[in-house]
């Protein structure tokens, strides 16, 4: 049997790999899919590294075909092929395959509630203070330069005050600006859009309004969400999208001070082109 | 004779119908069938691929550059560099990422390359856990995710840079004279090499890239399956419930750095998350170990260098880690 992988069919299989990742990442290109799995920031490597697959799968296809025996071995002086039994190269080729197979099954799928429970979610962005064994940040002097800052929608002037739109190009900025002068903030209206999501201890008049925020890729994503309170908020099914409107307000839970929307308005809406935020490399200060 | 037109026969048959598959993949539409699995399933698969989509770019990178050290870089230019200097290499070698800023998936081939044409393993064990801390991409992926504390920015890259070079002190006295690359299979040694051996460079360097770019992607390929096993059994809730110990935490976070295997440029977003529950050290000490030694890139450690030689490096990282962790937290923080 083992003579079924011979140096040729080897080569023909690696070089079809090559052209299966090129066409994977080819598909995941053109479909906008590529955003379920890495952030926009990624995407000039990406499209470089299919480039390079397409170019070294045909390569590796026309290796193949070829009848010279050098052409299967380097002369590098390391030994890349091992001498693997048929059972090995079924193991290996499958494995190889596997991730091609995932790709083009799965490329619509979009993390939600259910995978918040390994990741835990954050409720609020700021350290708190009383930690007395931390070095002593900066954020407190930053952030109040920051309010007054030209994060949509916010405007200082006690008087006019404008509802806080958390959208999606600021969401982490906007969250975090919230949370860090959270003492200013209450009593301001607040318009956020996320999945609902809720933990086992939650009442039925509360829910969590979240988002994945991603840095690099899905699996380094953490979920940022903002404790939601009002009625008939049962009704909402975990995982539906929602954009809510409240004013804000300050609640006590699990020891931590956290803001809370108190519910003025909620709608469900549909699931947006980008379900996750991305990290911004954008300087606060 | 039969036999072999057999198998000739088998193989084209499958070749064809795996290349039928692919371009039926390519062309069917995911959201047509939804395929009835568990969405903890559909969420594992969907953190595997994009480990994966993250780092075959850098891989791609990591094997061109072995590729390239391999085919134009001559021995004897790699050993006159290191000839007679000894641990004086080590300060360049920690240095070495701000020039080349590659991460901790791409670097391991290229040391392997390098160790391989004559660099002395001890430089090359510094080269390894500096280069994915101390460059510039990591610096401001740092700096940006901890703006409110930027001390932990220059305790990052100051405490890598000390601990690499202790690696390497600690190497250099215990393997100075060692090849520690690994051989499957005896390999014949045609004498002294010479780079006129090879008739054509630019397919030669191809041909490397894609051998050595097959050898490598297995390995990640098993480490991020083990990367997303292991996330989704171990709760980071549970992992909270330990931080209150001053001696055990900087260690949970070492595992937990181990475990997660996130690329260098993007763990500081993460490290961020658990700045309410854990100290500064333990954060510390996420940071730095993370890079040097993760899950997914400890197999293809072991596949490429000797059992002793890494086990030593592995023990020595997490003792020098997590000792210069600890001494920083009771003696400044």
């Amino acid at each position: 049997m083992k003579n079924v992988f011979s140096e040729r069919f080897h080569a023909y299989l690696r070089g079809l790999i090559l052209i299966g990742f090129a066409l994977l990442w080819l598909k995941l290109l053109l479909t906008d899919q590529i955003l379920n799995y890495i952030s926009p920031r990624m995407l000039p490597l990406i499209s470089c590294s299919t480039l390079l697959f397409l170019i070294l799968g045909i390569i590796q296809i026309v290796r193949s075909t070829s009848d010279e025996e050098t052409n299967y071995h380097c002369q590098c002086g390391i030994d890349h092929q091992e001498n693997s039994s048929f059972a090995q190269n079924i193991g290996l080729y499958s494995m190889m395959f596997f991730p091609l197979l995932i790709g083009f099954i799965f490329s619509n799928h979009v993390m939600e509630s259910s995978a918040v429970k390994n990741k835990g979610i954050q409720y609020s962005l700021v350290k708190q203070k009383d930690d007395s064994k931390n070095l002593s940040g900066s954020s407190s002097a930053h952030s109040a330069k920051n309010e007054s800052g030209d994060i949509n929608g916010s405007n200082d002037g006690s008087a006019g005050k404008r509802t806080i739109v958390v959208n999606d190009a600021h969401y982490v900025d906007t969250l975090s600006m919230i949370d860090e002068n959270l003492d200013h903030m209450v009593g301001r209206k607040v318009e956020i859009t996320g999945f609902v999501y809720r933990e086992e201890q939650f009442r039925p008049n509360q829910l969590v309004v979240a988002r994945f925020v991603v840095s690099c890729c899905i699996a380094d994503a953490s979920v940022y969400g903002l404790l939601v309170e009002g009625d008939n908020l049962a009704n909402y099914k975990k995982d539906t999208w929602v954009k809510v409107t409240g004013i804000l307000s300050k609640v006590n839970y699990q020891n931590n001070i956290l803001p809370k929307l108190k519910l003025e308005d909620i709608h469900v809406v549909p699931r947006p082109k980008n379900p996750y935020v991305y990290e911004t490399y954008k300087q606060i200060e | 004779m039969i036999v072999s037109y057999l198998y000739t026969f088998v193989r084209n048959i499958i070749g064809f119908l795996l290349f039928i598959c692919l371009i039926y993949l390519f062309i069917h539409d995911p959201s047509k069938i939804d395929i009835a699995l568990p969405d903890s399933i559909k969420n594992q698969m969907t953190i595997f691929l994009s480990i994966l989509l993250e780092s075959f770019p850098f891989i791609l990178i990591g094997v061109c550059f072995s590729a390239l050290i391999q085919i134009f870089i001559p021995e004897k230019v790699i050993q006159r560099i290191f000839h007679k200097r000894g641990l004086f290499m080590l300060l360049p070698a920690a240095l070495l990422g701000l020039v080349f800023p590659i991460c901790e998936c791409a670097i391991i081939p290229v040391i392997r390359r390098f160790i391989q044409k004559g660099m002395p393993p001890y430089i090359g064990v510094t080269i390894l856990t500096a280069v994915p801390i101390i460059n510039p991409i990591v610096f401001f992926s740092t700096y940006y995710a901890f703006q409110g504390q930027r001390e932990i920015v220059y305790l990052r890259m100051g405490l890598a840079f000390f601990i690499s070079i202790v690696l390497g002190i600690l190497m250099f006295i215990c393997f100075r004279r060692y090849n520690p690359i690994r051989n499957r299979r005896e390999v014949v040694v045609q004498g002294e090499e010479k780079i006129e051996d090879y008739p054509n460079k630019g397919k030669q360097f191809l041909y490397h890239a894609i051998d050595e770019f097959f050898e490598t992607s297995k390995y990640v390929i098993i480490g991020s399956l083990c990367v997303v096993i292991f996330q989704s059994f171990v709760k980071r809730d549970w992992l909270l419930s330990l931080s209150h110990h001053d001696h055990a935490s900087p260690i949970i976070m070492m595992g937990m750095a181990y475990l997660l295997s996130i690329c260098s440029e993007s763990d500081a977003f993460v490290a961020k998350t658990f700045v309410n529950t854990f100290s500064y050290s333990s954060i510390l000490a996420f940071l730095v170990f993370g890079p040097m030694l993760d899950l997914k890139n400890t197999l293809m450690l072991f596949s490429y260098f000797k059992t002793p030689f890494v086990l030593t490096l592995i023990l020595f990282m997490v003792a020098v880690v997590y000792l210069s962790v600890l001494y920083l937290q009771t003696a400044y923080l």
